[in-house]
């Protein structure tokens, strides 16, 4: 039995999985966290370091992490790859301003090593607010047919309201788990 | 002695009983919980509960069909709540469940939240179509949909309409306006300001955002925004501003009033000068109701400068505008010339 073997193993009696959450700052990234958990949302400050919260869903345990995007945290997002099974990449669909900033960041984020293998959910958040780009406008603008290197998805969703967050989660939580617990 | 002796006895006797009773209550406690517990961890119970909820839910969406529709929002937000905490529970029971009920259980779920969304869908539009139907003298083609029956169709044509109209909502590459925005053109809207000199804004009403980018001596006043404000790039400008969340990046000699009800922070700034929010205006408390900011809750003070992780010491990058160099009545300020 190889190390992986046994690493799987344990994971597998856990039903753990380990997300983490990324974007760029003003994003929604707490938000999405917040609200999927069921707290309170109106109370969220702009994220500092960042949050952790564990939380169960259909029988499964997931780690999530959501770490602050703004411009002089994001040389630390490396520190939370280790380990990673999902990644999900929070997009403002409103601030059209910066998507050209968030297409960048995101790819150089895919390159980085630690984090092969993991599975990419993007969430075109903030769907609420009129002029938001749709889903499909932003896989171009993303360039997110390019992406060979990871299972992805892009699901349009909206933090506030909550519409769409769980189909999104499922999507990713199937994905994984197809991954790393059926195989033996 | 003898006395001793017996009062000594006495006192022990006494003590002996009451730990024996100490005793008798803790087992008869824990009696009770293991049972109360066992009651909680079985089939039976679980489907009732499962049951009582899952007809709550459906109540609840169907309720959704005769409510008053300012009420609507709110009535959605607590359904679709409601139905992550059962799915919560159903998560917490697994235990004890067969593969069977879980399944079950997740397909209810998953019709209640299926359902959830197309009521919501059809009851609760966004308010931004309806708002341009009406400009666009159009109501017609509403009609033609409900007769067709096709929630699904109704919010396909309404995505991509609002994709065609880009829903650029306030203003870009203006020297020396003096601008207004009313409360219609910017309720629950994503208000940009872009590369603005020299001027005046006033947004009455409750964006739901505001951008900020690249503005240069200019004062801009605004009502209370549901979530966030985010500024960039602002030099030798002054910001009226009420929001849940302040974002302020790369700005420089900009004075600031806030109403903040969560946290504020700021990277990349400088001689940023900070005074308690002190706009106002006719129905300013009305506003206030509509974002959902707390109007007795103001955290002007609770900056967080990413470019000093120091808490002891103050931040050199912000401070506190003196009282006597608070500008009080905005109404009569006029931007310094130059």
């Amino acid at each position: 039995m190889g190390f992986l073997t046994v690493l799987r193993k344990m994971k597998q009696k856990e039903k753990e999985m380990r997300i983490l959450i990324l974007g760029l700052d003003n994003a929604g990234k707490t938000t999405i966290l917040k609200r999927f958990n069921g707290e309170e949302i109106d109370t969220i400050s702009p994220t500092l370091g960042f949050n952790i919260k564990t939380l169960e869903h259909r029988g499964y345990k997931l780690n999530m992490w959501d770490v602050g995007g703004q411009k002089s945290l994001r040389s630390y997002w490396r520190n939370y790859f280790e380990c990673t099974d999902g990644l999900i990449w929070v997009v403002d669909s409103a601030d059209k301003r910066r998507l050209e900033d968030c297409r960048a960041e995101l790819h150089v984020l895919l390159k980085e090593e630690r984090l092969a293998g993991a599975t990419l959910l993007v969430f075109a958040n903030k769907q609420d607010l009129p002029g938001a780009c749709s889903s499909e406008e932003l896989k171009d603008i993303l360039e997110l047919e390019k992406i060979k290197t990871h299972h992805w998805q892009i699901v349009w969703c909206s933090a506030v309201t909550g519409q769409n967050l769980l189909s999104g989660i499922d999507w990713l939580i199937n994905d994984i788990a197809a991954r790393i617990f059926t195989l033996d | 002695m003898d006395f001793m002796q017996e009062r000594c006895d006495k006192i022990t006797n006494l003590l002996n009983r009451r730990e024996l009773e100490r005793k008798l209550d803790i087992e008869k406690k824990r009696e009770n919980k293991r049972q109360g517990l066992a009651e909680h961890e079985n089939i039976d119970f679980f489907e009732k509960t499962f049951t009582a909820k899952k007809l709550e839910i459906e109540n609840d969406l169907n309720s959704s069909l005769t409510m008053d529709s300012s009420k609507l929002a709110n009535h959605f937000d607590m359904i679709s709540k409601n139905i992550l905490n059962l799915q919560k529970y159903v998560a917490a029971s697994n235990l004890f469940l067969r593969t069977y009920d879980i399944k079950v259980c997740h397909q209810s779920l998953q019709e209640l939240s299926s359902k959830a969304r197309e009521l919501e869908e059809k009851v609760l539009p966004k308010k931004k179509f309806g708002f341009k139907k009406k400009t666009m003298k159009s109501p017609p083609k509403h009609e033609d949909i409900k007769l067709n029956g096709h929630a699904k169709d109704e919010v396909d044509f309404c995505r991509r309409f609002i994709n065609l109209n880009d829903n650029f909502c306030g203003y870009e590459n203006k020297i020396n306006e003096t601008l207004v925005l009313e409360n219609s053109k910017v309720f629950k809207k994503d208000v940009t300001l872009k590369d603005l000199e020299c001027c005046v804004i006033k947004i009455y009403g409750t964006p739901s955002t505001i951008h900020m980018n690249h503005l240069k001596n200019c004062l801009i006043l605004s009502g209370p925004v549901s979530t966030s404000i985010f500024a960039e790039n602002c030099t030798n400008c002054k910001l009226v501003i009420a929001c849940q969340q302040l974002r302020l990046h790369s700005s420089s000699d900009v004075h600031i009033y806030l109403h903040v009800t969560s946290r504020a922070i700021m990277e990349d700034c400088k001689r940023i000068l900070i005074a308690p929010y002190n706009y106002k205006y006719d129905g300013m408390e009305d506003d206030f109701i509509k974002s959902g900011l707390d109007i007795n809750t103001n955290n002007w003070t609770s900056i967080d400068d990413f470019n000093w992780l120091n808490t002891e010491i103050q931040s050199p990058n912000w401070n506190i505008l003196k009282e006597i160099e608070r500008v009080n009545d905005w109404n009569n300020f006029s931007l310094p010339s130059g």
